[in-house]
């Protein structure tokens, strides 16, 4: 700024103050003028305002604006942290980041089998190669769904839900077990207390199978019944079919030794 | 000016109502006079404006009254700002023309005699540049220093004093040219 500017400058302010130099009245008045606007009364205040006037503001409201402005949340204190970490540990945590995130979806249920059993098999394999996920990140794999491991590593990770050392099941041959969490029913069907449907596992052209057959379907007994029973029959008490199914055989057998072969044929 | 302001900042600080009617008391009419100067018809709405940002922000304010005045004008002039963004973003903006302009005044004499000087001058302020007729309402309406002025309007002092001149300069000319009877 040179001494020229420097003395306008100092005229300006001169006038500005209201001390005007010969010559200058109309603008001294101008500028008075415009000095006497800030003396005009204000506007009324905005509802809002009046409110504050009258009633004040909350130390809470007040308290906002001091928030220290910058403060990292816990998102970006997590990337700068994950920033601060060497290659190796970048590598870690987004490999770690991706298992976890495609064993996630792998576990969802609407996702078919025929995609989570190849997304299993991999974890498997990846649960080996990373180290230190072994038995963490990844899920293990549940009983839902078939896994094409041999039997050791089957019982040692996952025991069976029903121990059933009797059921004779080749546990090895994975198409051998049915791709559900409940019990296959060859096993129930071999209980060796008899207990349960025993009916079921016998040969279907027996007496007894008939009559196991027979007992699901109540309206078919009649036909297995003697057209015309005998007066010993008829002395003892009935049992009904389902109730003693081997009793039928018997009766069965009784009847065709006491009628004519005629008669046992016409029963067949 | 105030005789107790650290007094009544304080209080005003806690949310005291009667401390923020007293800062308003004492700044709304040269904030209000500023906001019109600067061409906002809306003049009670912005001035609200800019009191409730100043009430709200208390707590981010350090400094002395003279200070508080500047900070009040920083806001200001940062309302007016946003005015007329938001204005330019809706409708044209067209240059004032005291012709166009229909509102009226009180039926006292006196009063609108006052009041024909305030329109008068704020025509002759239309004629300034945007920066020009900042610095110049700054520097009178709001009272404040040069350095004050570069402060609020984020200029080098340099700058404001040109600015400043140059103002004075034009408005010479218009006042010599139409010879505007006040």
């Amino acid at each position: 700024m040179n001494p020229f500017d420097d003395d306008e400058s100092m005229k300006a302010d001169e006038v500005i103050a209201g001390r005007a130099a010969p010559g200058d009245e109309s603008l001294a008045a101008v500028l008075g003028r415009l000095r006497a606007m800030a003396e005009e009364p204000a506007p009324p205040p905005s509802p809002a305002l009046a409110a504050v006037l009258r009633d004040g503001l909350p130390a809470v409201a007040l308290d906002l604006p001091a928030v220290p402005v910058g403060s990292p949340s816990r998102l970006l204190r997590g990337l700068r942290w994950a920033a601060g970490l060497g290659v190796a540990g970048k590598i870690l945590l987004g490999a770690g980041v991706a298992v976890a995130a495609v064993a996630g979806t792998a576990t969802l249920p609407v996702v078919p089998s025929a995609v989570q059993v190849p997304v299993r098999t991999v974890l498997t394999d990846l649960d080996h190669l990373i180290p230190g996920s072994a038995g963490g990140s990844v899920p293990a794999p549940t009983v839902t769904t078939p896994e094409p491991v041999d039997g050791a590593v089957s019982s040692e990770d996952h025991p069976p839900a029903e121990p059933d050392p009797g059921s004779g099941v080749d546990r090895s041959a994975p198409e051998d077990v049915a791709p559900s969490a409940e019990p296959p029913s060859v096993g129930r069907s071999l209980q060796p207390d008899g207990s349960g449907e025993r009916s079921r596992a016998v040969e279907p052209g027996s007496p007894a199978g008939v009559a196991g057959d027979q007992a699901d379907k109540p309206s078919d007994i009649p036909s297995v019944r003697p057209s015309a029973p005998s007066a010993g029959a008829v002395a003892r008490p009935q049992p009904t079919v389902a109730d003693q199914p081997s009793a039928v055989a018997t009766r069965a057998a009784d009847r065709s030794d006491a009628t004519s072969p005629e008669a046992g044929q016409n029963q067949d | 000016m105030l005789d107790a302001f650290d007094e009544i900042l304080a209080r005003a600080r806690a949310g005291a109502g009667d401390a923020f009617a007293q800062l308003y008391q004492d700044l709304s009419r040269p904030v209000a006079a500023y906001v019109r100067t600067q061409g906002v018809a809306e003049v009670e709405d912005v001035t609200s404006e800019v009191f409730l940002a100043v009430f709200s922000g208390l707590a981010r304010f350090t400094g002395d009254q003279a200070g508080f005045r500047s900070w009040v004008f920083t806001i200001a002039h940062h309302r007016v700002a946003d005015h007329w963004r938001r204005l330019a973003r809706t409708v044209p903006v067209t240059p004032y023309d005291p012709m166009d302009d229909e509102r009226t005044v009180p039926s006292a004499e006196a009063g609108a005699l006052d009041v024909l000087g305030s329109q008068q001058v704020t025509a002759l302020l239309a004629g300034l540049t945007e920066e020009q007729r900042e610095v110049l309402a700054l520097r009178v309406v709001a009272d404040l220093t040069v350095e004050q002025v570069a402060e609020v309007t984020g200029r080098s002092v340099g700058a404001v004093k040109a600015l400043q001149r140059r103002a004075l300069a034009a408005l010479r000319r218009q006042v010599e040219g139409e010879a505007v009877p006040l």
